[in-house]
C-alpha cells in the first residue's frame, strides 16, 4: 500500500498537481494550510509582518523541498512543521529587550522544602468569573511573560503537539533538558496565573 | 520523607508515569495527605489545559469547529501574490525542472 493513502484524498490530488508543476497549485495550497500556518507564525512572532515573512519563508522553503517529502505524513503536517521551524528561526534573530528571570517566576520553598505560603485551591478554569475570551487572551499574556527559550518549549509541547524529541531537536536541547524546561515553563505559568484563579482572590 | 518541593520538582515526571514504583507510592501517599500538593497537583494540571487552549480560536461556533482551517481567516491577498512572485523568480518556468 503506497503511505499516501493515509492522505486526505484533496491533498494527495494537490500534491500530485504541485509535483507537475501547476501554477495554479501552488495558490491552492496557500489557500488550503496558509491561514493555519499564519495563526501558528502568530504564536511565535510577536509582529504581524515578521508572522507573515516566516510564512513566506516557510512556503518559499515547501515548494522547493517538495520532492523531498515523504508521503508519510500528511501534507498540512509537514508544512506545520516548517512553519515552526521557521517562526523559531525568524525569533533567534530578534533580540528581546527586557526578559524577566525565570527563577524570579518560579515557587518559592522554606529551608524544610515546604512552600512558602499554601498553595490555593483553584476555581474551575475561571469560567464562572469572566468570558472563555478574556480567560485565554489573560493565559495569553502570561505565556508571552515568559523567557523566550521557555515559552518557545512551552508553545512547541503543550499548544502546537510536538512530541518531546521534535522539540528537542528544534530547541538544540537534550531530551532532559526539555522536560526540565517544559515542566519549568508550566510551573512559572501557573504562579503568574494564580491570582487569576484561586479561590480566596476571585471569591 | 518526601517533602512538598519534590512533589512540585517531580510532578511532570510522576504525571507522565515515569517514576519508579517505589517512589511513586510515595508520592501518592504525600499528595493524599497534603492539600498544599493536592491544590498544586489540581492547579498545573489546570495550567496545562488553560495553555493548549488558550489559542483556540473564540467563540461557541469555532469551539465547535473541528477543521481549524475554517475558523482562521484567509491569507492577506498581498502576501499570497509575494509568494508566488518569489517562486517564479525562484524558479522560472520552462527552466528545466
Amino acid at each position: 500500500m503506497s503511505p499516501e493513502t493515509e492522505q486526505e484524498p484533496d491533498q494527495v490530488a494537490l500534491l500530485a498537481r504541485l509535483r507537475a508543476g501547476e501554477e495554479r497549485a501552488y495558490a491552492d495550497l496557500m489557500q488550503l494550510a496558509g491561514p493555519r500556518m499564519l495563526a501558528v507564525a502568530r504564536r511565535f512572532l510577536r509582529a504581524d509582518q515578521d508572522a507573515e515573512d516566516a510564512v513566506q519563508d516557510a512556503f518559499l522553503q515547501a515548494f522547493k523541498n517538495l520532492d523531498r517529502f515523504e508521503g508519510n505524513a500528511k501534507l498540512t503536517t509537514w508544512l506545520h512543521r516548517i512553519t515552526v521551524n521557521a517562526s523559531l528561526m525568524k525569533l533567534r534573530k530578534q533580540k528581546r529587550t527586557h526578559e524577566v528571570n525565570l527563577e524570579d517566576l518560579l515557587p518559592r520553598y522554606g529551608d524544610d522544602g515546604h512552600r512558602d505560603r499554601l498553595v490555593p485551591e483553584w476555581t474551575e478554569s475561571g469560567a464562572d468569573v469572566v468570558s472563555v475570551g478574556e480567560t485565554r487572551a489573560a493565559v495569553r499574556a502570561a505565556i508571552d511573560r515568559l523567557p523566550d527559550s521557555y515559552r518557545n518549549v512551552l508553545l512547541l509541547r503543550d499548544i502546537e503537539q510536538l512530541d518531546t524529541a521534535e522539540t528537542a531537536e528544534l530547541m538544540g536541547l537534550s531530551i532532559n533538558a526539555t522536560k526540565t524546561r517544559l515542566h519549568r515553563a508550566r510551573q512559572a505559568l501557573r504562579e503568574i496565573l494564580e491570582p487569576h484563579f484561586s479561590k480566596e482572590v476571585s471569591a | 520523607m518526601t517533602t512538598c518541593r519534590e512533589i512540585h520538582d517531580f510532578l511532570m515526571t510522576w504525571l507522565d508515569g515515569e517514576l519508579e514504583p517505589a517512589v511513586n507510592e510515595r508520592f501518592e501517599h504525600h499528595i493524599a495527605a497534603c492539600s498544599c500538593c493536592n491544590n498544586y497537583v489540581d492547579s498545573y494540571r489546570k495550567t496545562v489545559e488553560l495553555g493548549r487552549t488558550a489559542f483556540d480560536p473564540c467563540g461557541d461556533a469555532a469551539s465547535e469547529s473541528t477543521d481549524a482551517a475554517e475558523v482562521h481567516p484567509p491569507l492577506p491577498d498581498e502576501l499570497v501574490q509575494a509568494v508566488l512572485a518569489a517562486r517564479r523568480k525562484a524558479s522560472p518556468p520552462g527552466d528545466g525542472a
